[in-house]
């Protein structure tokens, strides 16, 4: 797919760009599992507060939350889920907030913190971080509890296993987000950017005509500010999942 | 599953009830959701809404229970409507077979709810013993006898009997919005066109319940009236859960049989020798069906499959016992003198106490990858018989409720005097060998890695348990202690020298003379020259070599309906759609064409006289043409039952009973004349349930699994990332319920049942609504079972509230419908 191809209803992208499609997401958590595996993350307390959605949000054990969102209109019951995670924005914010540089955007769009260099000890008196303010999606993290206690980590947010993109060792079909590789019904696809959002804009399209007036893309891709690596297919408007 | 999970796709109908896919098979999802993109429309039923039911187009709910007067609904639907394919039914089922002139239905006014004796429930017959048939029509009068015999037809019978299922008394039973109930109805019964196909997905929401083999019945009469069964994308579907299930029914884990689904021999007189069909009072001629062909006795013919049954049961009394004459071999086999099922095994080491001590008691139990101490319905009971045993045995992973039952909160040690062994297992990537998933495909697998510790591959365990027993039988020359000491163990040395591989080569069967592999079951004997383990694997391990471990990804069938032939090996013969005879046009100038030619399973070309290349493997008699052989081969009259022939305990046609609990005094469906619940269930002895109606206790309940846990869960509660997605048990209720009882989401509260209470959270949802049951509000609450007092994440456990008490004929379990009472704590 060129680069230079005008997109409908997006800005045309370089590199790798991943999509999740709510509509096929059965919130399984199989992508949580096989990520915490994938880094070597270790579990962190949680207890049952009243809905499916376990842990509650992002940590610095947990890359990826999938959240459960329950409405009910005209008598009818829908059940949302939203794999939530970083974006990787095409500008990241947080990158330019970073005091040590330690947020490299690959030319891939590729967003991640290098380990080596961040420190969030050392970089912010605040419990908040330059990151985590800098952050429209309230993303990064470095702190979780385990057996009771907290635990400090270095900033940590989905990497969109960078080393797994033309990684040898492993199987050519396993050569993506292990999310993506993991995904029981198939809701999660990488690829070339702008083949990726033709893809999303089609199933959009399906899905509007099809019962599902309000599916959009998120973010919608119009213009700097909203430019991003992964994207959503929704079946609902934004805010119905609490986003902006 | 008469079909298959990759069959999936090629459904116009998805039905989901009994069942939760997306939380319980999420890889079958990968199809419906494949299904789904081309247009397919998913419908779910469940008592809530699920994960599955989030990705469906059309949800309805349900009252725990009913599934017999939701499913008798639309048979009445289809039948009122005429959404039936007549044509299938005159050639694949028994609709037009006349019934037995006294035979009566549950609509008889003198015995409402209840069939007449069950020596009626048969075929009419004529002089020579043969049914009586019609010929080109469903409905009229006997060709033999005349009006004067009285006798109608199955599809006369299953119109009387369905005939009050009309939708209003079934919403009235179910509690579903009758707007919702119509559209099902009508999407699901429009499949019945020939080139439409809908599949029914199912589990345990359909099996659990006093009447859970009934549930299955009603599924298969309207599928079958629907002509949706044999062809792509129909069927009737059992999602099984561990990826082994089927493979252990398969090899005859169950009580009542042994291998390939033939029957275990009982202590009756009738079995008292192996014996011979045609042989007076023996086990073979009692088993083996005798082909059942109908008035007038023209082709096609019965295939009655299970003639060959005497091959297969010489065979594998070869494979166990290579060198001894298999009439005397058989004499080596247990038999069963009862009832063994779950429920009665621990009703019977409960019943033996030191005040009353059995004549026979149950002294020890062996416990393999499976947890009572979570999952046995009224479970403080089943741990409780546990105190009785003088020993028992435990092979797991992990410590679980059941091998930790005599230190469980509540239980003094010192009281308890089993002697519990714990035998470390290995997981399944610790061991190689092949796993059979539920679409009968059985796939090879390696081992990634030795089992750590002390742990080994089960095989081994049992192998060195099989050495040190037969060490201590070794000389013996008592009759008695022949079984083991003649038996072949592990396996027959000429096959292999490892362990699985050489039980998987006996499996397949080979030739008692030269120990060459056979090619597959049609090559079996019953003259004692050929030995097999199990005739419907036999054909995985052929000369030709290991045919499970077969990886090639392409769908060589023209029409891509997913048959992939080359990728691991489906029983019966590699075939991946059962029944597939009824895909096609049985006789006329149509002959062989298939019923549906976009997504066609097999095809006959009348031209060629044979069929096309590369279709599915034809369901028995590969090379004869369809109108030679009726296409249920596995039933001794050659087709499907809508009515069933004796058969099953309850009746031959399914009828609403209501739960063992219920909240209800009267069955609706009756008018309260009929019986309450299923008349033919057996109650244990001691066993304790709630009245009908009990007002103290009027909350329907259900339990089911989640996603994140496996079952009684040993091996996912030790997991920290798993716990940590589903830590805790909870109890799932309306909103409209939480607000009467005062209880907010995320509470603890406190479950009882007549049989104990239980204290977990509180999970206030919208996914749950109060049902209007007979013109009162009944509500609902459900709860997932997985958690017990054993490892890393624990909670109560949801079966201290479920019954003791279990199906009319399989005695499963009645753990999705029963009464309960919640408070907040």
């Amino acid at each position: 797919m060129p680069a230079t191809i005008t997109m409908i209803g997006g800005i045309s992208l370089t590199g790798i760009r991943l999509l999740i499609d709510t509509s096929k997401c059965i919130a399984c958590k199989a992508c949580q599992v096989v990520c915490q595996q994938w880094h070597s993350l270790p579990s962190e307390d949680t207890n049952f507060t009243g809905t499916y959605q376990n842990p509650p949000d992002m940590s610095g054990a947990n890359l990826t939350v999938a959240k459960f969102f329950e409405i009910a209109a005209l008598s009818k019951v829908k059940w949302l889920f939203f794999k939530d995670q970083c974006r990787h924005c095409e500008v990241p914010n947080c990158q330019q907030h970073c005091p040590f540089g330690a947020i490299i955007k690959q030319t891939d769009g590729i967003v991640r913190i290098d380990p080596d260099i961040c420190n969030p000890a050392a970089c912010s008196g605040s419990v908040n971080k330059p990151c985590q303010l800098a952050c429209h999606y309230n993303i990064p993290k470095y702190m979780y509890v385990k057996d009771g206690s907290s635990v400090t980590t270095d900033m940590r947010k989905c990497d969109l296993c960078y080393n797994r993109f033309g990684n040898l060792s492993l199987p050519a079909a396993s050569q993506k987000p292990s999310c993506e590789a993991t995904c029981p019904p198939g809701a999660i696809f990488s690829g070339d950017a702008d083949t990726i959002l033709i893809q999303a804009n089609d199933r959009v399209t399906y899905l509007q005509a099809n019962g599902f007036p309000n599916a959009n893309v998120y973010p919608n891709q119009s213009g700097v500010g909203t430019l991003t690596h992964v994207i959503w297919v929704l079946t609902e408007d934004p805010a119905v999942y609490g986003l902006s | 599953m008469t079909n298959h999970w990759v069959d999936i796709k090629n459904a116009d109908v998805i039905l989901i009830m009994g069942s939760n896919a997306a939380e319980n098979h999420p890889i079958a999802f990968k199809w419906i959701t494949e299904a789904k993109n081309k247009g397919a429309t998913i419908i779910n039923v469940d008592p809530r809404f699920t994960r599955s039911s989030s990705k469906s187009d059309i949800y309805a709910s349900m009252r725990s229970g009913t599934d017999i007067a939701f499913l008798g609904g639309m048979i009445k639907y289809a039948l009122d409507n005429n959404k039936y394919n007549t044509q299938y039914l005159l050639d694949c089922t028994n609709s037009s077979y006349f019934i037995d002139p006294n035979f009566q239905t549950a609509r008889d006014p003198n015995h409402p709810g209840q069939f007449s004796a069950k020596d009626t429930w048969t075929y009419h017959l004529d002089d020579s013993g043969n049914p009586i048939k019609l010929d080109g029509a469903l409905e009229g009068i006997c060709p033999v006898h005349g009006t004067a015999c009285g006798a109608k037809t199955v599809f006369t019978h299953l119109k009387d009997q369905y005939s009050i299922y009309d939708a209003t008394t079934v919403c009235s039973i179910t509690g579903t919005d009758p707007l919702v109930y119509g559209t099902i109805c009508q999407t699901y019964c429009d499949t019945y066109l020939d080139y439409k196909s809908a599949t029914m997905l199912y589990a345990m929401g359909w099996t659990q319940h006093t009447v859970g083999s009934q549930n299955i019945r009603t599924a298969t009469i309207l599928q079958m009236l629907l002509a949706n069964m044999g062809v792509a994308g129909g069927g009737i579907n059992a999602l099984r859960g561990w990826h082994n299930v089927q493979g252990s029914t398969d090899h005859g884990v169950l009580y009542h049989l042994i291998t390939g689904y033939n029957p275990s021999p009982q202590n009756i007189w009738k079995h008292s020798i192996l014996g011979a069909v045609g042989t007076t009072n023996s086990f073979l001629d009692t088993e083996t069906p005798k082909a059942l062909d109908p008035y007038p006795s023209v082709a096609p013919a019965s295939g009655n499959w299970w003639g060959n049954r005497p091959k297969y049961v010489s065979s594998m009394l070869k494979a166990w016992w290579p060198t001894i004459d298999h009439n005397i071999s058989y004499q080596y086999l247990p038999k069963r003198h009862k009832d063994m099922s779950h429920i009665s095994l621990f009703e019977d080491m409960l019943d033996n106490t030191p005040d009353s001590p059995r004549t026979y008691p149950i002294k020890g139990l062996f416990v393999w990858g499976t947890n009572p101490g979570v999952i046995g319905s009224d479970v403080e009971r089943e741990r409780s018989a546990l105190h009785n045993l003088e020993w028992m045995v435990v092979c797991d992973l992990f410590e679980t409720e059941t091998s930790n039952f005599w230190k469980r909160p509540g239980v003094d040690p010192v009281t308890i005097k089993t002697e519990v062994f714990l035998l470390p297992g290995a997981a399944f990537y610790e061991k190689k060998g092949s796993v059979t998933n539920s679409g009968r495909l059985a796939q090879w697998k390696d081992k990634a890695c030795d089992p750590p510790g002390d742990a080994l591959d089960e095989l081994e365990i049992l192998r060195r348990l099989g050495d040190a027993i037969k060490s201590l039988y070794s000389g013996s020359l008592l009759d008695r202690d022949k079984p083991i000491v003649d038996i072949n163990w592990p396996y027959d040395p000429r096959l292999s020298t490892d362990l699985t591989e050489g039980i998987s080569k006996e499996i397949n069967g080979y030739y008692v003379a030269t120990g060459t592999q056979v090619t597959n079951f049609v090559g079996l004997k019953d003259d004692g020259t050929t030995a097999c383990g199990n005739w419907l694997f036999s054909g995985t391990w052929p000369d030709a070599g290991n045919q499970m471990i077969n990886r090639d990804p392409i769908d060589y069938h023209p029409a891509q309906i997913g048959i992939y032939h080359k990728w691991g090996y489906s029983w019966p013969l590699n075939r991946r759609i059962i029944y597939n005879r009824a895909s096609v046009y049985q006789t006329g100038s149509n002959e062989g064409v298939p019923l549906a030619p976009n997504k066609w399973v097999i095809w006959w070309d009348a031209a060629a006289n044979a069929y096309k290349g590369d279709g599915d493997v034809v369901d028995g008699y590969a090379t004869a043409r369809p109108s030679a052989y009726y296409p249920f081969i596995m039933r001794n009259e050659g087709v499907g039952r809508l009515m069933g022939i004796k058969g099953l305990a309850d009746g031959p046609f399914p009828e609403h009973y209501e739960p063992k609990e219920t909240p209800l005094t009267a069955n609706p469906l009756t008018s309260g004349l009929g019986p309450l619940s299923n008349p033919a269930v057996y109650v244990y002895p001691g066993t304790i349930f709630a009245a009908p109606g009990d007002p103290n206790y009027p909350i329907v309940a259900t339990t089911y699994r989640l996603t994140e846990h496996w079952h009684g869960g040993a091996m996912t509660r030790n997991l920290p990332w798993l716990c940590q997605i589903m830590p805790e048990p909870f109890v799932e209720m309306s909103e409209e319920l939480a607000l009467a009882k005062g209880i907010s989401n995320g509470n603890y509260v406190i479950v009882s049942s007549a049989r104990g209470s239980i204290t977990v959270k509180a999970c206030v949802t919208k996914r749950f609504k109060p049902l209007t049951i007979a013109g009162k509000t009944v509500h609902q609450v459900g709860l997932p079972w997985h958690w017990g007092f054993a490892a890393i994440c624990s909670g109560d456990s949801a079966n201290v509230l479920t019954p003791h008490i279990g199906d009319a004929n399989t005695r499963i379990p009645e753990y999705k419908a029963f009464l309960v009472n919640i408070y907040k704590v």
